[in-house]
Protein backbone atom coordinates (compact mmCIF):
# COMPACT_ATOMS: atom_id res chain seq x y z
CA UNK A 1 0.00 0.00 0.00
CA UNK A 2 2.81 2.30 0.71
CA UNK A 3 4.38 2.07 -2.67
CA UNK A 4 1.00 2.87 -4.40
CA UNK A 5 0.25 5.89 -2.01
CA UNK A 6 3.76 7.28 -2.34
CA UNK A 7 3.07 6.57 -5.93
CA UNK A 8 -0.03 8.63 -6.40
CA UNK A 9 1.91 11.23 -4.32
CA UNK A 10 4.21 11.51 -6.75
CA UNK A 11 1.98 12.62 -9.42
CA UNK A 12 0.73 16.00 -7.50
CA UNK A 13 2.18 19.29 -7.79
CA UNK A 14 5.02 20.20 -5.98
CA UNK A 15 3.35 21.92 -3.36
CA UNK A 16 1.20 19.60 -1.61
CA UNK A 17 2.75 16.37 -2.68
CA UNK A 18 4.68 16.04 1.07
CA UNK A 19 1.63 16.83 2.54
CA UNK A 20 -0.59 14.40 1.14
CA UNK A 21 2.10 11.80 0.65
CA UNK A 22 2.44 11.97 4.60
CA UNK A 23 -1.36 12.25 5.32
CA UNK A 24 -2.16 9.28 3.32
CA UNK A 25 0.73 7.03 4.92
CA UNK A 26 -0.54 7.83 8.49
CA UNK A 27 -4.11 7.16 7.30
CA UNK A 28 -3.37 3.62 5.78
CA UNK A 29 -1.25 2.60 9.01
CA UNK A 30 -4.11 3.57 11.14
CA UNK A 31 -6.97 2.28 8.89
CA UNK A 32 -7.97 -0.24 10.82
CA UNK A 33 -7.76 1.22 13.80
CA UNK A 34 -10.69 3.52 11.84
CA UNK A 35 -12.55 0.05 11.29
CA UNK A 36 -11.45 0.59 7.49
CA UNK A 37 -9.26 -0.97 4.94
CA UNK A 38 -5.69 -0.07 4.22
CA UNK A 39 -6.54 -0.53 0.47
CA UNK A 40 -9.62 1.90 0.20
CA UNK A 41 -6.93 4.58 1.61
CA UNK A 42 -4.27 3.36 -1.30
CA UNK A 43 -7.37 3.60 -4.00
CA UNK A 44 -8.21 6.53 -2.41
CA UNK A 45 -4.88 8.21 -2.92
CA UNK A 46 -5.07 7.27 -6.28
CA UNK A 47 -8.66 8.47 -7.35
CA UNK A 48 -7.30 11.74 -5.72
CA UNK A 49 -4.18 12.00 -7.75
CA UNK A 50 -5.76 11.04 -10.68
CA UNK A 51 -8.86 13.37 -10.25
CA UNK A 52 -7.32 16.82 -8.76
CA UNK A 53 -7.65 19.72 -11.04
CA UNK A 54 -3.88 20.29 -11.31
CA UNK A 55 -3.86 24.26 -12.50
CA UNK A 56 -2.01 25.53 -15.25
CA UNK A 57 1.30 26.39 -15.46
CA UNK A 58 3.50 27.95 -17.85
CA UNK A 59 5.34 24.21 -18.77
CA UNK A 60 1.93 22.87 -18.97
CA UNK A 61 1.21 24.43 -22.36
CA UNK A 62 4.18 23.75 -24.56
CA UNK A 63 5.49 26.62 -26.67
CA UNK A 64 5.42 26.78 -30.23
CA UNK A 65 8.93 26.17 -30.34
CA UNK A 66 8.36 23.29 -27.69
CA UNK A 67 5.87 21.86 -29.98
CA UNK A 68 8.22 22.13 -32.90
CA UNK A 69 10.95 19.97 -30.94
CA UNK A 70 8.63 17.48 -29.97
CA UNK A 71 7.67 17.12 -33.02
CA UNK A 72 11.39 16.66 -34.51
CA UNK A 73 11.97 14.32 -31.92
CA UNK A 74 9.04 12.39 -33.57
CA UNK A 75 9.74 12.25 -36.57
CA UNK A 76 13.94 11.22 -35.62
CA UNK A 77 12.69 8.52 -34.01
CA UNK A 78 10.42 6.98 -36.34
CA UNK A 79 12.45 7.82 -39.37
CA UNK A 80 15.67 6.13 -37.53
CA UNK A 81 12.86 3.07 -36.79
CA UNK A 82 11.85 2.73 -40.56
CA UNK A 83 15.57 3.21 -41.42
CA UNK A 84 16.15 0.42 -38.93
CA UNK A 85 13.30 -1.70 -39.94
CA UNK A 86 14.70 -1.87 -43.25
CA UNK A 87 18.22 -2.58 -42.69
CA UNK A 88 16.74 -6.18 -41.52
CA UNK A 89 16.33 -6.86 -44.50
CA UNK A 90 19.94 -7.56 -45.41
CA UNK A 91 20.31 -10.20 -42.88
CA UNK A 92 16.86 -11.85 -43.13
CA UNK A 93 17.98 -15.30 -44.53
CA UNK A 94 21.39 -15.35 -42.38
CA UNK A 95 20.60 -17.19 -39.35
CA UNK A 96 23.98 -18.55 -38.25
CA UNK A 97 25.88 -18.33 -35.36
CA UNK A 98 29.45 -18.35 -34.69
CA UNK A 99 31.96 -19.90 -32.23
CA UNK A 100 32.77 -17.34 -30.08
CA UNK A 101 29.98 -17.11 -27.50
CA UNK A 102 31.25 -13.23 -26.00
CA UNK A 103 30.10 -12.24 -29.71
CA UNK A 104 27.10 -14.50 -29.91
CA UNK A 105 25.88 -12.60 -26.92
CA UNK A 106 27.02 -9.30 -27.74
CA UNK A 107 24.38 -9.98 -31.31
CA UNK A 108 22.03 -11.32 -29.29
CA UNK A 109 21.93 -8.51 -26.75
CA UNK A 110 22.36 -5.56 -29.32
CA UNK A 111 19.58 -7.14 -31.71
CA UNK A 112 17.44 -7.41 -28.50
CA UNK A 113 17.87 -3.58 -28.10
CA UNK A 114 17.36 -3.11 -31.57
CA UNK A 115 14.36 -5.03 -31.70
CA UNK A 116 12.88 -2.80 -28.73
CA UNK A 117 13.79 0.38 -30.35
CA UNK A 118 12.24 -0.78 -33.14
CA UNK A 119 8.74 -1.43 -31.73
CA UNK A 120 8.81 1.76 -29.11
CA UNK A 121 10.28 4.54 -31.50
CA UNK A 122 7.61 4.70 -33.87
CA UNK A 123 4.89 4.42 -30.97
CA UNK A 124 6.39 7.27 -29.01
CA UNK A 125 6.71 9.31 -32.11
CA UNK A 126 3.05 9.14 -32.79
CA UNK A 127 2.55 10.15 -29.22
CA UNK A 128 4.65 12.83 -29.23
CA UNK A 129 4.43 14.61 -32.92
CA UNK A 130 1.91 17.18 -32.74
CA UNK A 131 2.27 18.91 -36.36
CA UNK A 132 -0.26 17.89 -38.83
CA UNK A 133 2.73 17.53 -41.55
CA UNK A 134 5.13 16.35 -39.10
CA UNK A 135 1.90 13.94 -37.88
CA UNK A 136 1.38 12.95 -41.59
CA UNK A 137 4.93 11.88 -42.17
CA UNK A 138 5.04 9.58 -38.84
CA UNK A 139 2.27 7.81 -39.80
CA UNK A 140 3.79 6.68 -43.23
CA UNK A 141 7.17 5.93 -41.21
CA UNK A 142 4.94 3.65 -38.67
CA UNK A 143 4.00 1.66 -40.97
CA UNK A 144 7.17 1.30 -42.74
CA UNK A 145 8.45 0.05 -39.36
CA UNK A 146 5.67 -2.86 -39.79
CA UNK A 147 7.95 -4.58 -43.27
CA UNK A 148 9.90 -7.20 -40.83
CA UNK A 149 6.69 -8.34 -39.13
CA UNK A 150 5.39 -9.01 -42.71
CA UNK A 151 8.63 -10.50 -44.19
CA UNK A 152 8.31 -13.58 -42.04
CA UNK A 153 4.42 -14.91 -42.27
CA UNK A 154 4.16 -13.26 -46.15
CA UNK A 155 7.00 -15.83 -46.66
CA UNK A 156 7.01 -19.05 -45.13
CA UNK A 157 2.83 -19.35 -45.46
CA UNK A 158 2.69 -18.41 -49.20
CA UNK A 159 3.32 -20.57 -51.17
CA UNK A 160 3.17 -18.52 -54.41
CA UNK A 161 6.26 -18.33 -56.17
CA UNK A 162 5.66 -15.63 -58.55
CA UNK A 163 9.05 -15.45 -60.01
CA UNK A 164 12.25 -17.95 -60.20
CA UNK A 165 14.22 -14.85 -58.54
CA UNK A 166 14.59 -16.35 -54.72
CA UNK A 167 15.66 -12.93 -53.84
CA UNK A 168 12.40 -11.54 -55.27
CA UNK A 169 9.47 -12.72 -52.84
CA UNK A 170 6.13 -11.49 -51.79
CA UNK A 171 8.20 -10.59 -48.79
CA UNK A 172 10.84 -8.30 -50.31
CA UNK A 173 7.46 -6.15 -51.06
CA UNK A 174 7.11 -5.57 -47.96
CA UNK A 175 10.68 -4.06 -48.10
CA UNK A 176 10.17 -2.13 -51.40
CA UNK A 177 6.80 -0.57 -49.83
CA UNK A 178 8.62 0.08 -46.60
CA UNK A 179 11.30 1.80 -48.73
CA UNK A 180 8.29 3.96 -50.90
CA UNK A 181 7.06 4.86 -47.74
CA UNK A 182 10.29 6.27 -45.82
CA UNK A 183 10.29 8.17 -49.04
CA UNK A 184 7.31 9.46 -48.95
CA UNK A 185 7.62 10.05 -45.73
CA UNK A 186 10.51 12.17 -45.93
CA UNK A 187 9.23 13.83 -49.02
CA UNK A 188 6.50 15.08 -47.25
CA UNK A 189 8.94 16.80 -44.43
CA UNK A 190 11.16 17.98 -46.82
CA UNK A 191 12.93 22.12 -46.46
CA UNK A 192 15.99 23.17 -48.17
CA UNK A 193 18.00 24.73 -46.13
CA UNK A 194 20.19 28.10 -46.92
CA UNK A 195 23.50 27.58 -45.25
CA UNK A 196 26.03 26.12 -47.60
CA UNK A 197 29.35 24.68 -46.37
CA UNK A 198 31.75 22.65 -48.24
CA UNK A 199 33.97 20.52 -46.45
CA UNK A 200 32.04 18.16 -44.29
CA UNK A 201 29.78 17.13 -47.39
CA UNK A 202 33.34 16.26 -49.12
CA UNK A 203 34.28 13.97 -46.32
CA UNK A 204 31.07 12.36 -46.35
CA UNK A 205 31.36 11.73 -50.28
CA UNK A 206 34.90 10.31 -49.55
CA UNK A 207 34.10 8.20 -47.16
CA UNK A 208 31.15 6.40 -49.06
CA UNK A 209 33.14 5.89 -51.80
CA UNK A 210 36.19 4.72 -49.24
CA UNK A 211 33.65 2.00 -47.97
CA UNK A 212 31.86 0.77 -51.35
CA UNK A 213 35.20 0.53 -53.20
CA UNK A 214 36.39 -1.27 -50.39
CA UNK A 215 33.55 -3.43 -50.22
CA UNK A 216 33.29 -4.12 -53.90
CA UNK A 217 37.16 -5.25 -54.25
CA UNK A 218 36.15 -7.46 -51.39
CA UNK A 219 33.17 -8.72 -52.69
CA UNK A 220 34.83 -9.53 -56.17
CA UNK A 221 38.23 -10.70 -55.09
CA UNK A 222 37.34 -12.40 -52.11
CA UNK A 223 34.18 -13.76 -51.35
CA UNK A 224 33.19 -14.73 -55.26
CA UNK A 225 36.58 -15.92 -56.17
CA UNK A 226 37.05 -19.57 -56.59
CA UNK A 227 40.33 -19.36 -54.43
CA UNK A 228 40.09 -17.58 -51.82
CA UNK A 229 38.97 -18.32 -49.35
CA UNK A 230 37.29 -21.78 -50.68
CA UNK A 231 40.17 -24.00 -50.12
CA UNK A 232 38.45 -25.98 -47.36
CA UNK A 233 35.33 -26.27 -49.21
CA UNK A 234 37.94 -27.39 -52.98
CA UNK A 235 38.84 -30.18 -50.91
CA UNK A 236 35.38 -31.46 -51.05
CA UNK A 237 34.43 -32.31 -54.52
CA UNK A 238 31.23 -32.90 -54.31
CA UNK A 239 30.26 -29.56 -52.63
CA UNK A 240 32.70 -28.38 -54.85
CA UNK A 241 30.42 -29.02 -57.69
CA UNK A 242 27.26 -28.33 -55.78
CA UNK A 243 28.81 -24.53 -55.30
CA UNK A 244 29.68 -24.15 -58.41
CA UNK A 245 26.57 -25.00 -59.73
CA UNK A 246 25.29 -22.44 -57.64
CA UNK A 247 27.58 -19.77 -58.11
CA UNK A 248 26.78 -20.30 -62.12
CA UNK A 249 22.58 -20.22 -60.88
CA UNK A 250 23.11 -16.59 -59.53
CA UNK A 251 26.09 -15.77 -61.22
CA UNK A 252 23.82 -12.57 -63.26
CA UNK A 253 21.91 -11.83 -59.90
CA UNK A 254 25.70 -11.27 -57.68
CA UNK A 255 27.08 -8.97 -61.22
CA UNK A 256 23.68 -7.16 -61.71
CA UNK A 257 23.87 -6.48 -57.31
CA UNK A 258 27.85 -5.84 -57.20
CA UNK A 259 27.37 -3.67 -60.12
CA UNK A 260 24.10 -1.66 -58.92
CA UNK A 261 25.69 -1.25 -55.48
CA UNK A 262 28.63 0.42 -57.38
CA UNK A 263 26.31 2.79 -58.90
CA UNK A 264 24.19 3.38 -55.70
CA UNK A 265 27.71 4.47 -53.88
CA UNK A 266 28.97 7.17 -56.53
CA UNK A 267 24.98 8.37 -56.42
CA UNK A 268 24.98 8.69 -52.57
CA UNK A 269 28.65 10.29 -52.69
CA UNK A 270 27.22 12.87 -55.23
CA UNK A 271 24.32 13.06 -53.03
CA UNK A 272 26.33 13.96 -50.15
CA UNK A 273 28.16 16.74 -52.03
CA UNK A 274 24.97 18.29 -53.45
CA UNK A 275 22.65 18.36 -50.55
CA UNK A 276 24.97 18.55 -47.97
CA UNK A 277 26.49 21.64 -49.48
CA UNK A 278 22.65 23.17 -48.41
CA UNK A 279 22.52 21.77 -45.26
CA UNK A 280 23.98 22.79 -41.20
CA UNK A 281 26.84 21.38 -40.57
CA UNK A 282 25.11 19.15 -38.30
CA UNK A 283 23.16 18.01 -41.01
CA UNK A 284 25.92 18.20 -43.34
CA UNK A 285 27.71 15.40 -40.72
CA UNK A 286 24.94 14.01 -39.78
CA UNK A 287 24.17 13.15 -43.70
CA UNK A 288 27.38 11.71 -44.43
CA UNK A 289 27.75 9.56 -41.97
CA UNK A 290 24.51 7.90 -42.79
CA UNK A 291 25.40 7.60 -46.18
CA UNK A 292 28.41 5.66 -44.88
CA UNK A 293 26.11 3.61 -42.35
CA UNK A 294 24.14 3.07 -45.25
CA UNK A 295 26.98 2.09 -47.45
CA UNK A 296 27.79 -0.39 -44.93
CA UNK A 297 24.69 -2.07 -44.92
CA UNK A 298 24.88 -2.44 -48.94
CA UNK A 299 27.93 -4.22 -48.04
CA UNK A 300 26.52 -6.56 -45.55
CA UNK A 301 23.36 -6.85 -48.14
CA UNK A 302 26.24 -8.28 -50.79
CA UNK A 303 27.81 -10.20 -48.21
CA UNK A 304 24.44 -11.82 -47.47
CA UNK A 305 24.14 -12.55 -51.35
CA UNK A 306 27.52 -14.01 -51.82
CA UNK A 307 27.43 -15.88 -48.61
CA UNK A 308 27.64 -19.18 -51.21
CA UNK A 309 31.11 -18.10 -51.60
CA UNK A 310 31.80 -17.54 -47.92
CA UNK A 311 32.61 -20.15 -45.69
CA UNK A 312 30.66 -20.59 -42.92
CA UNK A 313 33.13 -20.00 -39.80
CA UNK A 314 33.97 -16.71 -41.91
CA UNK A 315 31.00 -15.81 -42.75
CA UNK A 316 28.83 -14.38 -39.37
CA UNK A 317 32.11 -12.73 -38.13
CA UNK A 318 32.14 -10.71 -41.32
CA UNK A 319 28.33 -9.57 -42.01
CA UNK A 320 27.11 -9.42 -37.67
CA UNK A 321 29.66 -6.89 -36.78
CA UNK A 322 29.18 -4.74 -40.43
CA UNK A 323 25.64 -5.09 -40.07
CA UNK A 324 24.87 -4.31 -35.97
CA UNK A 325 27.41 -1.01 -36.28
CA UNK A 326 25.80 0.05 -39.71
CA UNK A 327 22.06 -0.27 -37.69
CA UNK A 328 23.40 1.97 -34.15
CA UNK A 329 25.25 4.05 -36.06
CA UNK A 330 22.26 4.80 -38.16
CA UNK A 331 19.89 5.21 -35.69
CA UNK A 332 22.03 7.66 -34.06
CA UNK A 333 22.70 9.79 -36.78
CA UNK A 334 19.17 9.93 -37.64
CA UNK A 335 18.46 10.67 -34.30
CA UNK A 336 21.22 13.90 -34.47
CA UNK A 337 20.54 15.28 -37.79
CA UNK A 338 16.52 14.09 -37.66
CA UNK A 339 15.41 14.44 -34.33
CA UNK A 340 17.48 17.20 -33.41
CA UNK A 341 19.20 15.27 -30.52
CA UNK A 342 21.95 16.91 -29.14
CA UNK A 343 25.32 14.51 -28.10
CA UNK A 344 26.83 17.28 -26.30
CA UNK A 345 26.15 20.78 -24.81
CA UNK A 346 27.63 23.29 -27.58
CA UNK A 347 28.79 26.38 -25.43
CA UNK A 348 29.40 28.59 -28.31
CA UNK A 349 27.97 28.15 -32.16
CA UNK A 350 31.26 30.00 -33.46
CA UNK A 351 33.32 27.09 -31.57
CA UNK A 352 31.54 24.81 -33.85
CA UNK A 353 31.93 26.85 -36.87
CA UNK A 354 35.36 27.00 -36.08
CA UNK A 355 36.07 23.36 -35.76
CA UNK A 356 34.21 23.13 -38.62
CA UNK A 357 36.76 25.27 -40.44
CA UNK A 358 39.44 22.94 -39.44
CA UNK A 359 38.49 20.36 -40.86
CA UNK B 1 -13.85 32.62 1.85
CA UNK B 2 -14.91 31.66 -1.64
CA UNK B 3 -18.56 30.47 -2.43
CA UNK B 4 -18.46 26.52 -3.26
CA UNK B 5 -19.07 26.17 -7.07
CA UNK B 6 -21.13 23.01 -6.18
CA UNK B 7 -22.87 21.04 -3.10
CA UNK B 8 -23.33 17.60 -3.23
CA UNK B 9 -24.96 15.35 -0.69
CA UNK B 10 -21.80 13.83 -0.24
CA UNK B 11 -19.80 17.24 0.81
CA UNK B 12 -23.23 18.14 3.37
CA UNK B 13 -22.45 15.00 4.73
CA UNK B 14 -18.82 15.71 5.33
CA UNK B 15 -19.80 19.83 6.34
CA UNK B 16 -22.71 17.80 8.76
CA UNK B 17 -19.59 15.41 10.44
CA UNK B 18 -17.53 18.67 11.23
CA UNK B 19 -19.97 20.69 12.38
CA UNK B 20 -21.26 18.05 14.27
CA UNK B 21 -17.83 17.51 15.97
CA UNK B 22 -17.35 21.31 16.49
CA UNK B 23 -13.58 20.64 16.97
CA UNK B 24 -10.55 19.31 14.75
CA UNK B 25 -11.59 15.81 13.07
CA UNK B 26 -9.13 13.00 12.03
CA UNK B 27 -9.71 12.80 8.15
CA UNK B 28 -9.86 9.16 8.86
CA UNK B 29 -12.74 9.84 11.36
CA UNK B 30 -14.61 12.29 8.71
CA UNK B 31 -14.65 9.58 5.99
CA UNK B 32 -15.44 6.89 8.80
CA UNK B 33 -18.80 9.77 10.31
CA UNK B 34 -19.93 10.78 7.17
CA UNK B 35 -20.63 7.34 5.62
CA UNK B 36 -18.83 8.37 2.15
CA UNK B 37 -16.15 6.09 0.45
CA UNK B 38 -12.45 7.46 1.45
CA UNK B 39 -12.02 8.36 -2.46
CA UNK B 40 -14.79 11.14 -2.14
CA UNK B 41 -14.32 12.68 1.40
CA UNK B 42 -10.86 13.67 0.11
CA UNK B 43 -11.69 15.33 -2.75
CA UNK B 44 -14.09 17.44 -0.93
CA UNK B 45 -12.07 18.39 1.72
CA UNK B 46 -9.23 19.45 -0.43
CA UNK B 47 -11.71 21.81 -2.17
CA UNK B 48 -13.43 22.81 1.44
CA UNK B 49 -9.95 23.83 2.34
CA UNK B 50 -8.93 25.48 -0.88
CA UNK B 51 -12.29 27.75 -0.93
CA UNK B 52 -11.40 28.80 2.98
CA UNK B 53 -13.91 27.07 4.75
CA UNK B 54 -12.09 24.28 6.23
CA UNK B 55 -8.64 24.62 8.06
CA UNK B 56 -6.00 21.22 8.85
CA UNK B 57 -3.82 20.95 10.96
CA UNK B 58 -0.83 18.17 11.48
CA UNK B 59 -1.31 16.19 14.70
CA UNK B 60 0.86 17.40 17.54
CA UNK B 61 1.13 13.43 19.32
CA UNK B 62 5.02 12.66 20.76
CA UNK B 63 4.13 9.04 21.74
CA UNK B 64 3.15 7.96 17.81
CA UNK B 65 5.89 7.99 15.17
CA UNK B 66 5.98 7.94 11.81
CA UNK B 67 3.65 9.76 9.64
CA UNK B 68 1.56 11.95 11.37
CA UNK B 69 -2.34 12.44 10.74
CA UNK B 70 -4.05 15.38 9.54
CA UNK B 71 -7.03 17.22 11.58
CA UNK B 72 -9.74 19.14 9.95
CA UNK B 73 -11.80 21.59 11.09
CA UNK B 74 -14.32 24.63 9.86
CA UNK B 75 -13.08 28.36 10.04
CA UNK B 76 -15.78 30.63 11.73
CA UNK B 77 -17.30 31.50 8.33
CA UNK B 78 -16.96 28.11 7.04
CA UNK B 79 -18.76 26.91 10.32
CA UNK B 80 -21.73 29.51 9.23
CA UNK B 81 -21.84 29.00 5.74
CA UNK B 82 -22.12 25.08 6.42
CA UNK B 83 -25.32 25.52 8.70
CA UNK B 84 -26.59 27.81 6.07
CA UNK B 85 -25.69 25.00 3.27
CA UNK B 86 -26.95 22.31 5.22
CA UNK B 87 -30.50 24.21 5.92
CA UNK B 88 -30.93 24.56 2.77
CA UNK B 89 -30.09 21.41 1.50
CA UNK B 90 -32.60 19.49 4.16
CA UNK B 91 -34.98 22.04 3.42
CA UNK B 92 -34.71 21.11 -0.18
CA UNK B 93 -34.72 17.44 -0.32
CA UNK B 94 -37.71 15.36 -0.73
CA UNK B 95 -39.89 14.26 2.52
CA UNK B 96 -40.05 10.96 3.02
CA UNK B 97 -43.62 9.98 3.56
CA UNK B 98 -44.32 6.71 5.82
CA UNK B 99 -47.62 5.44 6.02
Amino acid sequence: MSLVIRAAARTLPAGIRDRYREQWLADARDATEAGLSPASIALAAVTFAVSYDRPLSPRAVPTAEQRARRSRLGVGLALSAALLALSVYPGVSFQGLTSLPVWDFIRFFAGMMLLAYGVLAPLVALFIVTGVRERAAVVLLALACTAPILYGPINSALPWQWSANTYATPGSLAFAGAAVLIVVGCSVLWKPRAKRIARIPLIGALAVLLVSGLGLVYANSVAWSEEVPLAVVAADPAFWAEWQQMRAAHEATVAATLVGWAIAGVVLAVLVVVIGRRMTERGATALGLAAVAISLLGASGVFGLLELGISDSVLPVLLDPLRLVAQVVLVAVTLVAVGGVRLARVRHRHDVEGAVELL
Amino acid sequence: MQPLSRITPATIDVLSVLDAGGQPTWGLAIIKQSGRPAGSVYPILERLEASGWVTSTWEENDERTGPRRRYYELTADGATAARSAITSFRARAPKVVTA
